[in-house]
């Protein structure tokens, strides 16, 4: 056997330390659409409503 | 001013002068990732805590995350992607493959922009030298060890 109980590199190594792998955050595709999370302003509480209105006016949001 | 006011500034970007308009409230991060497109640049915690989006300020090392864009007029920027030349690889980058110091590989490019700092400026560093200079970088994969070795074999020439 070559492999086992040999030192090898790993294959993905190389793009990694120059900086070249791209990563989930890296990636760009057309027509990519982003997200944005609201999050809660206290600790813990019932939703009742959420006013959207102005988000949903918003130029290029697709989905609330 | 607003954060979107543009700002016109100049600056070399690993060796290359570039003319730029940022927004007066943008952060150097955003200029390389989304204006410069060098991603290999990473977005860590965005608040100067983990040293992933570390990036060299006339050899110094900066969390580019919480840098001013705006402020860096006149200055030399260095990124993971002017460490190598060309085909060839930097001692540091060369040692991090030997060593198996490279994992998930999301912290790498913020280390070894730190780690060439401190060469630069310590060319021969004892293995304490190294970590407090890692002291700013977190690797959540947690290969410290092997980075160390990896730096000390690269201020050593090479050899292991």
């Amino acid at each position: 056997m070559s492999v086992i109980g040999s030192s090898v590199q790993r294959s993905d190594g190389e793009a990694k330390v120059r900086g070249d792998a791209v990563f989930g955050v890296d990636l760009v595709v057309q027509g990519m659409l982003h997200a944005r999370l609201l999050r809660a302003p206290v600790a813990s509480g019932k939703i009742r409503h959420i006013d959207t209105k102005a988000a949903a006016a918003s130029e290029g949001v697709r989905m609330l | 001013m607003t954060v979107d006011q543009p700002v016109s500034i100049t600056c070399t970007v690993n060796g290359e002068e570039r003319a730029l308009q940022v927004g007066a409230g943008e952060t150097l991060l955003q200029t390389l990732r989304q204006r410069l497109c060098l991603t290999g640049t990473k977005e860590g915690c965005l608040e100067g805590e983990c040293g992933t989006c570390t990036v060299l300020i006339d050899g110094v090392p900066v969390d580019s995350c919480i840098q001013s864009a705006a402020a860096v007029d006149g200055r030399e920027i260095r990124t993971i992607e002017g460490l190598s030349n060309g085909e060839r690889l930097s001692p540091l980058q060369q040692a991090f493959l030997d060593h198996a110091a490279v994992q998930c590989g999301f912290c790498i490019p913020g280390m070894l922009m730190t780690l060439t700092a401190l060469q630069e400026h310590q060319p021969t560093p004892s293995p304490g030298d190294v970590v407090t200079a890692l002291s700013g970088n977190t690797c959540r994969c947690t290969g410290y060890r092997q980075m160390v070795d990896a730096a000390m074999a690269a201020a050593r020439g090479g050899q292991t």
